[in-house]
């Protein structure tokens, strides 16, 4: 296997294990969100619907990109993992 | 001699009030909390579910700058390491670079959410606040331009009210009329509209008093203040001083008798049962904590105002405690209170929790504010004790209707080192009980408060409750704990009958 590939799968597998709490963390907040009491009402009200509109937004994309970086660094590591048994065997074959 | 009994005498107040009415929780609004805070610091008042939401958002914001920290530790991929690899493996480098700072994004938008929330709190604790100071400032206005019209209408007045008082008018039959139309449209004092007029107006008593009297603006309450009245305190004690004219208001030694002496082992659970104990008929209940290993611990519930006859009478508990007591001075239920510690053996340095109901809550903010004894906790209903100010550390809450008017007789609330709760018991479509007067100030409209603060989300409030219970819970839990229950009855005695040197010395004896 290449000595780099080594470095790359260990800090791979580094932010992976650093990234997974962090997704479910904030797939817990997408799914369920803070949301103002219903009891609140006026201008400052309607301006803080909004930042919490935007919260959950942002919300989102932070939860999607971060499974979606889960799964590649998972898919990276599945296929450096395989680079490295066929480097193996080429080697001892060859 | 005290009663030996085996079980503590029964709680009345569990769900009915004692004409057996209960009051619907939905029948009041949301609580509104005010967390307590160190003195100086910036006072917040918001709905229980905005505080847990405010509190949420916190908690967010807070796990979310965590992992944004903990991801930007574990830095970026270079270049060297990337040469030569899968696209697969470039790919996944990318996305933690997207996921990291679509974190950090949402960090930061997490911090701006909670900031614009707290900010609106404030800013709607300033204006609630701003707008209670105009009232008041402008009552005393209004109180010191109406002084000399008030002097014209009680020298007029007076004979005329004592004219028709000896032609019997009002007649008992008028009088009883008027108790039932006052029954019957409970509304007209119940309202928080109501209950900041009379705020303002127990604020204005001595700038009106003194105008009355003639004197400048400001010249009654530099009197006050030289007397060692401030606020609400010189209004009493006007109150005191004008009453005594007339024979009213008249304190004088108590005696107090342990009526009952019993065992259990379980202590109250939340706010709705600490509030059940707190006893009727007989004014005081102590319950004392034993468990092996440990100090012993004490629970004091001081009951509500029993009679509201200005004539000071037999029974402590009454009109004049309750406005010597706002005063600042040594009211009898105070005294008899303090005495009945005594009997049940409290030393200075025992922990005690103190809680009261109306009359009950302001002799025990008195009591927590002293420094005469080493208070754990103090949680009040309904008391008339705003002005008092309580030390810091102390667990527990003050808990009113804003339709009650008999808290706002202390004036506004002055301390924040207590959380403070606070309910409308009857929104203003609710259909209001009409046996007993002043429905917001019925033990059962503060069972349903109680209710409510039993089921509140916020931590502000769950921690109270939390620390409260585990006052007891932490004694009752251990094997081999005991708890004492003691019953007092407290009452008036003539100057010869208080009888021993304790008496004379501090106006209240044990019998």
């Amino acid at each position: 296997m290449h000595p780099d590939h080594a470095a790359l799968q260990a800090a791979l597998a580094r932010r992976i294990a650093a990234l997974a709490p962090v997704a479910g963390h904030l797939r817990e907040a997408v799914v369920h969100p803070t949301v103002a009491p219903h009891e609140w009402s006026g201008s400052a009200a309607r301006a803080y619907r909004e930042l919490e509109g935007e919260l959950r937004g942002r919300l989102r994309h932070a939860a999607d990109a971060a499974e979606g970086a889960l799964h590649e660094g998972r898919l990276a590591l599945a296929r450096l993992e395989l680079l490295a048994q066929q480097q193996a065997a080429g080697v001892l074959h060859g | 001699m005290a009663d030996e009994r085996p079980t503590p005498p029964p709680l009345p107040w569990l769900d009915d009030d004692p004409a057996g009415h209960p009051v619907d929780p939905a029948l009041g609004g949301p609580l509104r909390v005010s967390p307590a805070v160190p003195a100086g610091e910036p006072v917040i008042v918001a709905s229980d579910a905005m505080l847990a939401h405010a509190e949420r958002l916190a908690r967010l914001r807070d796990r979310l700058t965590d992992d944004a920290e903990a991801l930007g530790r574990t830095g970026t991929l270079d270049g060297g390491l990337l040469a030569g690899v899968p696209a697969v493996a470039r790919d996944a480098a990318h996305q933690f670079g997207v996921a990291l700072a679509l974190t950090r994004g949402a960090a930061h938008d997490a911090t701006r959410t909670e900031r614009m929330l707290r900010a609106s709190i404030e800013a709607y604790t300033a204006a609630e606040e701003d707008a209670r100071r105009r009232m008041a400032g402008l009552a005393g206005t209004v109180a010191m331009m109406l002084g000399p019209l008030l002097r014209t209408l009680v020298l007029a007045g007076l004979p005329v009210a004592v004219g028709a008082r000896l032609a019997g008018v009002p007649t008992d039959e008028q009088l009883r009329e008027l108790q039932d139309w006052m029954l019957a449209h409970p509304q007209v004092i119940t309202s928080p509209q109501f209950v900041e007029a009379v705020r303002a107006t127990v604020m204005s008593v001595d700038d009106g008093t003194g105008a009355a009297l003639g004197l400048p603006p400001g010249v009654m309450a530099l009197i006050g203040s030289a007397l060692g009245f401030d606020g609400v305190e010189a209004g009493a004690g006007i109150v005191i001083g004008a009453g005594a004219l007339a024979g009213l208001f008249h304190e004088g030694p108590v005696a107090v008798t342990r009526v009952s002496t019993s065992a259990t082992t379980t202590g109250p659970e939340g706010a709705v049962q600490r509030l059940a104990r707190v006893p009727e008929g007989d004014q005081v209940r102590i319950e004392r904590y034993e468990a092996p290993g440990q100090a012993p611990r004490y629970m004091v519930y001081v009951g509500p105002t029993e009679t509201f006859s200005p004539v000071a009478r037999s029974e402590p508990w009454d009109l004049t405690s309750n406005v010597t007591g706002v005063a600042g001075l040594e009211a009898g239920s105070l005294r008899a209170t303090e005495a009945a510690m005594r009997d049940a053996g409290i030393h200075p340095g025992d922990a005690v929790q103190f809680v009261g109901f109306s009359q009950g809550g302001l002799v025990a903010a008195r009591l927590a504010a002293s420094g005469d004894w080493n208070a754990a906790g103090l949680e009040t209903y309904g008391a008339p004790s705003g002005n008092i100010a309580l030390p810091a550390g102390l667990h527990g809450m003050a808990v009113r209707n804003s339709d009650d008017f008999i808290p706002a007789l202390a004036g506004p609330q002055l301390d924040h080192h207590l959380l403070q709760v606070e309910r409308r018991a009857f929104l203003p479509d609710s259909e209001m009980p009409t046996e007993l007067p002043a429905p917001a100030h019925q033990r059962s409209a503060y069972v349903a408060a109680a209710t409510e603060v039993d089921q509140a989300t916020s931590t502000a409030v769950r921690e109270q409750v939390a620390a409260l219970d585990a006052f007891t819970a932490d004694y009752t839990s251990v094997p081999g704990s005991q708890v004492t229950v003691m019953m007092y009855h407290a009452d008036r005695v003539g100057d010869a009958d208080a009888g021993n040197a304790a008496a004379s010395a501090s106006g209240a004896s044990i019998r």
